[in-house]
């Protein structure tokens, strides 16, 4: 049933209609060329007053008032570049600047003209505003900006606007499922931090436990190890009291006051995405090798004049030994013979002529006393120091090994000489014993004939 | 105890008697049982460590239940040939102080000139072997090897064992002297054990006196006629009539 007030809006309806044909051709013939066309893609953006409109972001001109969304199109077409503004379709191959945006218009400005307001803020469930605010400057610095990535390329669950709306409770949750984009182009690293340590406890308990951003950053992703020192400061953000021993170690001594390329930084222990629990049988066993990766590096202890026998030493010593066969069978099992950071520290590892270090010969027993409570001050000198015995260093282990060494030849090979000696004077004797038996058969049958 | 025994025995004209002589009695068999287990568990379970870098060590330390475990077995095997030198050295001692034993283990130079005299023998200068008592020199110096090694074996062993209360006596620097010695007296014992003992009782001859405690009369007279004679001549019994005829 039609109503009059119906009937009415539907006469209003096409009268607006026909005015807008009306206008639309009228303004196609009398100026087609001087319009600008539209500078970035639409796919999403089909309600061009949704922005354009009076309130919103670059405001349509006075003299459009009472032009529609089906009208914008046809004085603004979309350029070939804006319409398919993927990354490789885009010629601009340095980093977007401001300056070249306000020119040339860029994949991102639909998503900037809302985004590059600092005040942008939306409501989360928990009452609390969550900045909207992309720094533009530090996104065009960052990998990702160096790379002409676009917004949508992370966010790839925004399409248009309005945008889905946000299901995060708080900032964190916003954060929990947010970082789960970087594994899109980034599997490998993404699946090997699921394994960490820190998975596990954001697993398990803790939702602040970090996830890729809070170390990378979001919108201002670096690389994260130049300089160096960036890797131990991201790492400080929670384990401060850890950085502030390793700060005074001789590894963190040379990182920070002498930029020093070769010593640990956390992850060069600890690993990068993969970072194990530290604190299991199987880490403890695995440390040695971790300090040998560079104590046994030729090159590389040569510019600084350290032995890379460390290690061969430590596994012919009893601890190294018996933690070798621990690997081989008990790798869950705690082993409580001492690894290397047992006696030169973890994160405050010092030079052994360092007064304070643990390996200090002046504080070396009571590094021993760690494990043996009862060890008397003549215990301290069972250590050989990583060194292999000579003439001039304990020398008693040397003379010890050069005696078995002169002995054990001589020994077993007079032995050997006097066996080979003796068993072949046995078959000599044997063969003639037997030869003479059977002469004695013979000419005993030979009398019997 | 009676240092000569009677057999049966199968010949081609019926079972005989024969002629044996008792050389180890049930105390030195037990001895010697001691000292080859714990020998060779105490070699089995200790060299793997010392090559502990071997593929081989490795698989054998994991099969034997791990180094814990054969560490443990090691230590109990330790105190066992402990022991059991220890009881040989009190009853070698009261049997020489109490019972007037003869000292047959002590070298003599009579040892030094057997020895001369079967190397010569072995290259043909001699025409005889020379004529042994109740040990011979190998089997002297043999002995003398495993009192040395037993020793050396001991002392190391306990002091890496212990080593924060044998500290209390010598210098921190015995304990990897210890270590290495333990270490080589070991490989010394085991080639010992492999080319000397193995060649003259098992690849020569099996000679199983040590289990039984018999020794044949041909085997004495053939290898320790002195001690033959003395026995001979101290029992009383007619050497001239080895064999008994079944009535």
């Amino acid at each position: 049933m039609i109503t009059p007030s119906r009937r009415r809006r539907v006469l209003v309806v096409l009268a607006v209609l026909a005015i807008s044909a009306a206008a639309v051709v009228t303004v196609a013939f009398a100026e087609p060329l001087s319009q600008k066309p539209t500078p970035h893609p639409i796919e999403g953006r089909e309600d061009c007053l949704l922005c354009h409109g009076q309130a919103g972001v670059k405001p349509v001109p006075a003299s459009h008032s009472g032009r529609t969304n089906e009208t914008c199109r046809a004085c603004h077409p979309v350029s070939a570049a804006s319409a398919s503004a993927t990354p490789a379709a885009t010629p601009a191959p340095t980093a977007v600047q401001p300056a070249a945006t306000a020119t040339a218009p860029g994949p991102n400005d639909g998503c900037l003209s809302c985004h590059s307001n600092p005040k942008l803020t939306t409501n989360l469930a928990d009452g609390k505003p969550l900045s909207l605010y992309v720094d533009q400057g530090a996104f065009s610095a960052s990998v990702h900006g160096a790379k002409n990535l676009r917004c949508i390329d992370c966010h790839s669950d925004i399409s248009g606007y309005p945008h889905p709306a946000l299901q995060a409770k708080d900032a964190r949750d916003y954060a929990l499922s947010a970082y789960q984009l970087c594994q899109k182009c980034h599997p490998a690293n993404f699946a090997q931090a699921q394994d960490s340590m820190h998975a596990q406890v954001l697993k398990a308990s803790n939702r602040f436990a970090p996830v890729c951003t809070d170390c990378h950053g979001a919108h201002d992703v670096v690389k994260p190890d130049s300089p160096r020192t960036r890797i131990t400061a991201t790492c400080a953000k929670c384990h401060q009291p850890i950085y502030d021993t390793y700060r005074q170690s001789v590894h963190g001594m040379a990182l920070v006051d002498e930029q020093n390329q070769d010593v640990p930084t956390c992850i060069d222990c600890h690993g990068v995405h993969k970072i194990p629990d530290p604190r299991t049988a199987l880490f403890r066993l695995e440390s040695p090798e971790v300090c040998a990766r560079c104590h046994t590096d030729e090159k590389l202890m040569a510019k600084y004049g350290l032995s890379t026998k460390v290690y061969s030493t430590y596994s012919e010593d009893f601890h190294g030994t018996t933690v070798e066969f621990y690997k081989t069978k008990w790798t869950t099992i705690w082993c409580y013979k001492a690894v290397c950071t047992d006696c030169h520290g973890i994160h405050d590892i010092r030079k052994p002529a360092d007064p304070s270090s643990s390996v200090n010969p002046q504080n070396l027993i009571n590094t021993c006393r760690k494990c043996h409570p009862d060890a008397p001050p003549a215990f301290a000198s069972a250590w050989t120091g990583h060194l292999t015995p000579t003439l001039d260093r304990v020398a008693p282990v040397y003379y010890v090994e050069l005696f078995y060494k002169i002995m054990i030849p001589l020994i077993i090979g007079a032995m050997l000489v006097y066996v080979l000696m003796d068993f072949t004077r046995t078959m000599l004797d044997r063969r003639a014993a037997a030869a003479a038996r059977a002469a004695r058969i013979a000419k005993a049958k030979g009398r019997s004939q | 105890m009676s240092r000569l025994t009677r057999e049966w025995v199968a010949t081609e004209q019926g079972f005989r008697q024969k002629l044996t002589f008792i050389r180890f009695d049930p105390s030195q068999r037990l001895e010697h049982l001691v000292t080859l287990t714990s020998t060779a568990v105490l070699a089995l379970t200790g060299l793997p460590q010392k090559f502990h870098d071997l593929d081989v060590s490795r698989a054998l330390i994991s099969a034997l239940g791990g180094i814990e475990i054969v560490r443990n077995v090691h230590h109990f095997f330790a105190i066992l040939l402990a022991m059991g030198a220890l009881y040989h050295v009190i009853r070698v001692g009261y049997g020489i102080a109490v019972k007037g034993s003869r000292l047959s283990m002590v070298p003599t130079l009579k040892d030094f000139t057997d020895a001369w005299q079967m190397l010569m023998y072995f290259i043909g200068r001699s025409k005889e072997k020379p004529r042994f008592d109740r040990f011979n020199f190998g089997e002297k110096l043999e002995y003398w090897a495993l009192v040395w090694g037993t020793l050396i074996m001991g002392l190391t062993g306990f002091i890496m064992w212990f080593p924060t209360k044998a500290t209390l006596f010598v210098d921190g620097v015995w304990i990897p002297v210890s270590k290495m010695a333990h270490g080589w007296e070991a490989v010394l014992a085991t080639l010992s054990l492999l080319v000397w003992h193995m060649y003259h009782v098992h690849l020569k001859d099996f000679n199983t006196s040590i289990f039984t405690g018999k020794m044949s009369r041909e085997r004495m007279l053939e290898e320790h006629p002195i001690e033959y004679a003395r026995i001979i001549a101290e029992e009383g019994e007619a050497e001239v009539a080895p064999f008994t005829a079944v009535k």
